[in-house]
């Protein structure tokens, strides 16, 4: 390289913006520290408000005494706190960081910005399953509740779309998308035929479910699935790196060490077993792993090494304040949490978009 | 490191799409894979980043075979430059070379001050230092592909494979991105399109032809007229080059 030509491409860099991104450096540290902060106070007030109003502080004592394994709070405060609203709060936090870091790893392996969690048809078979038991009854399907049966659909769909794309254990990324897109059309046609079948009262119970809710939540219920979906997200956490290379292209992300093939069922794996687990449990709560991955993404670029732990965060915080509007917003009515992620996610996410200069998809 | 490839057969949804090859690069050699467009050059560099399993036949480094290396110790000891490496998106100078520290690092290593040194250094070598805050996206072609050679530096492997390196640049560019990468000292195995750089540039040349070697040897040897006559269907003629002297081949289209 002549030093004239590496000369001009120097000063040629100082044109541009030293900072290519929102949030970089140190600060990205700052921002996860910060938004882990944000996480903990919007848990404690999401879990002091609603109904029955409970002072901070009373709300913080009953979950420092469950925690430590102390006694001595309030007992009605202590129902309200710790068996009704601490589970659904913690669910809305795990599905928000859930479906959030299975969306960031969905989009990076089928290299689309355009997919979301549900692009393999995970919450439509999900949903197929949850009609299926209102209509032909538990003992039908093995005994199956609404959540297991809306579990097994969704999985049973996700190995469908897998059978379909892979092509000698190969998984090609437009196939994928293209059959979770295909699969998905068909079990949204068998559900809406089920409903249709339906008693309206049956369809009533079932209609807050399809729309998603963080409601009823117990811990009973929830052990299990929470384990799962902290696991998985974990995993994915731990993923950032790899993922950076699949973006690079098979070629060279399998010379930069990765092994792809197995990266790509794993991670397809993993990002199914969380996402039917979060719809079985909650139900179709779009918008989240589509956008707050993008949403990250805008602030802290592309490098997954940020993007996957802000985004992760960002989905928690995100999901715990939407739950929180759900049930105060229009008291005593609960709406369901679809409706209020799409609401209050889209202008924010068309502002972002708006804001940002330059760049690329 | 000396890269051998041996009788590789490389099969496409049952397709042939090399036959047989045998390719040796010695240490610190820089062998050029030529050959016209469908002739297998770039389905024979996949069985060397590992995407695309010989269904016959072994590509060792250094005796071992490459495919029976975990992943990670293959990318300590090869690299390449591939076509369409790009990650795309918003990603910055800097986390692009990052990705070449990957083999180094475990599971939940953080970047390290020495994988930072060796990145800085990456991009010194190919010229672009102080721009790794520059997004990716807004680079150059030549600057670009100068990128994705300091992410191939920055495994600190000794063997880099270069897939049609100077695809897409303009002359200035392809001769500086050939310039740079013959001053590294690494063993290079590079698909070439131009025939003149092969010849400039060059130890050895492998020529490939509907899947199979057609010849190898020096570039001087193997490229004379009639010969590129039988394999492009194109006139050459070689003869000193005006400027530097040295042999230059020249063509035009069949008469």
């Amino acid at each position: 390289m002549g030093g004239g030509r590496a000369d001009a491409a120097r000063a040629d860099g100082g044109r541009a913006a030293r900072r290519p991104h929102l949030v970089s450096g140190v600060w990205t540290g700052v921002l996860v520290a910060g938004l882990a902060v944000a996480l903990g106070v919007v848990c404690v007030v999401a879990i002091s408000l609603g109904s029955v109003g409970v002072p901070l502080g009373a709300t913080w004592r009953v979950i420092v005494a469950h925690v430590t394994g102390s006694g001595g709070a309030d007992p009605l405060h202590d129902q309200v706190i710790w068996d009704i609203r601490t589970p659904r709060v913690l669910v809305a936090a795990l599905v928000g960081a859930g479906l959030s870091a299975a969306g960031v790893a969905l989009q990076a392996l089928v290299r689309n910005p355009l997919a979301d969690p549900y692009v393999l048809g995970v919450s439509s078979g999900a949903s197929l399953g949850a009609v299926l038991v209102a209509a032909l009854g538990a003992p039908a399907l093995g005994g199956l509740g609404v959540t297991g049966a809306a579990f097994a659909a969704a999985l049973v769909s996700v190995l469908l779309v897998y059978v379909l794309a892979q092509r000698g254990g190969r998984l090609l990324d437009s196939r994928l998308v293209l059959a979770g897109v295909a699969v998905g059309y068909l079990c949204q046609a068998a559900t809406s035929y089920v409903q249709l079948q339906l008693d309206p009262s049956e369809l009533q119970k079932l209609m807050f479910w399809l729309m998603g809710s963080v409601a009823g939540a117990t811990w009973n219920d929830l052990r299990l699935p929470a384990a799962v979906i902290a696991a998985c997200t974990l995993y994915l956490l731990a993923q950032a790196r790899k993922l950076n290379a699949l973006l690079a292209g098979d070629d060279a992300a399998t010379s930069l060490g990765t092994p792809v093939r197995t990266l790509r069922i794993t991670l397809l794996a993993i990002a199914s077993l969380l996402t039917a687990t979060a719809v079985s449990v909650v139900g179709g709560i779009g918008f989240i792993g589509l956008m707050v991955p993008h949403a990250a993404r805008f602030v802290v670029g592309a490098d997954h090494r940020r993007v996957l732990p802000v985004a992760t965060l960002l989905g928690a915080v995100f999901l715990v304040v939407v739950d929180l509007a759900t049930r105060t917003v229009d008291r005593p009515n609960e709406l369901p949490v679809g409706v209020f992620t799409t609401a209050i996610g889209v202008p924010f996410f068309l502002w972002l978009l708006r804001r940002r200069t330059g760049g690329t998809a | 490191m000396r890269l051998d490839l041996s009788d590789v057969t490389a099969t496409v949804d049952g397709t042939d799409i090399v036959t047989g090859v045998a390719l040796t690069a010695e240490p610190g050699q820089f062998v050029g894979l030529i050959g016209p467009n469908g002739s297998g050059k770039s389905t024979l560099l996949r069985t060397v980043y590992r995407t695309l399993r010989p269904s016959t036949g072994v590509v060792s480094l250094d005796g071992d075979d490459l495919w029976r290396m975990r992943p990670r110790t293959a990318a300590l000891r090869r690299a390449a430059v591939t076509q369409h490496g790009d990650p795309g998106g918003e990603f910055t100078v800097a986390e692009v070379v990052a990705m070449g520290r990957g083999p180094h690092q475990g599971l939940l290593d953080r970047e390290s001050e020495a994988d930072r040194a060796v990145i800085a250094e990456s991009l010194e070598r190919v010229g672009m230092d102080g721009r790794s805050d520059r997004l990716f996206a807004t680079l150059s072609g030549g600057e670009r592909q100068r990128v994705l050679l300091a992410r191939a530096l920055a495994q600190r492997a000794p063997l880099l494979v270069l897939d049609e390196p100077t695809n897409h640049l303009d002359v200035g560019a392809q001769l500086g991105l050939l310039d740079l990468v013959r001053s590294l000292g690494l063993t290079v195995v590079a698909a070439l399109h131009d025939l003149d750089h092969a010849a400039a540039y060059c130890d050895h040349v492998v020529v490939l032809r509907d899947g199979r070697v057609q010849a190898s040897g020096p570039p001087l040897e193997v490229l004379t007229p009639a010969f590129i006559a039988e394999v492009f269907g194109v006139r050459a003629h070689i003869g000193p080059h005006p400027l530097t002297g040295r042999p230059h081949i020249a063509v035009a289209s069949p008469a």
